[in-house]
């Protein structure tokens, strides 16, 4: 009888722990967009800083050629920064 | 952290060596400036009437350039010495500006295109000589 009943206990004791334990799967799906920082004004803010000190530096180093320069730059239609398609 | 006697002197020499490089530093760069400025000015002249001839011409991307091939050596070496003069000047402004060197060449090459003379030659990206009077230019 005591052996039938520890076979018994043996055999439902797994079960009986099987059976009770719970299993909880939660299946998470994040999609975290980023979105691209937008750079190009500050960029173009420095380019023209940049350009307008590097001209500056040029133009101030180069201050003799005005006396140097004969009246030749008669021509500022060729220059006007709207003419594009140049010689760059 | 503690410093001992000596350790802190040590220290205040450093701190006072690295000043007086600094004030060094400064002046180091405007004689430099000063310098090419008067090698720049020295063959200002002679390299007008180069240009006026048409033997030497400005590229796009900021130098001194011979036109038409077989100069005599002291025009090459002319070219030569301006260049390394140019080569100069972009480095130190560029460094002042944290750019690269290509860029003041680049914006040197505008200055002058817009001031030579309409015979003045230019050489285009493509290659290709022009006079002044026959382009335009994009800044």
């Amino acid at each position: 009888m005591k052996r039938t009943a520890s076979l018994l206990m043996m055999t439902a004791l797994p079960l009986l722990i099987t059976g009770c334990k719970t299993e909880h799967t939660v299946n998470t799906n994040s999609v975290v967009e980023i979105k691209p920082i937008e750079i190009k004004p500050i960029y173009a803010t420095i380019d023209i800083n940049v350009k307008v000190k590097v001209d500056k530096a040029l133009d101030s180093f180069f201050d003799y050629e005005e006396t140097l320069k004969p009246a030749q730059d008669k021509n500022p239609g060729l220059l006007d920064d709207s003419n594009k398609g140049g010689a760059k | 952290m503690k410093l001992n006697m000596n350790q802190t002197r040590y220290a205040i020499i450093a701190l006072f060596a690295a000043a007086l490089g600094l004030l060094l530093a400064q002046p180091a760069s405007a004689d430099e400036l000063g310098d090419l400025k008067d090698s720049f000015k020295a063959r200002a002249a002679k390299l007008l009437e180069l240009r006026d001839a048409g033997t030497v011409g400005e590229t796009f991307d900021g130098w001194a350039a011979l036109v038409k091939g077989g100069a005599d050596k002291a025009v090459a070496d002319f070219i030569s010495a301006e260049n390394a003069d140019r080569k100069a000047l972009y480095a130190l402004i560029a460094a002042k500006q944290s750019i690269a060197a290509d860029v003041v060449a680049e914006r040197n090459a505008i200055r002058v295109f817009k001031s030579a003379a309409p015979d003045h030659y230019l050489k285009t990206k493509a290659g290709k000589w022009v006079q002044k009077k026959n382009v335009t230019i994009d800044d």
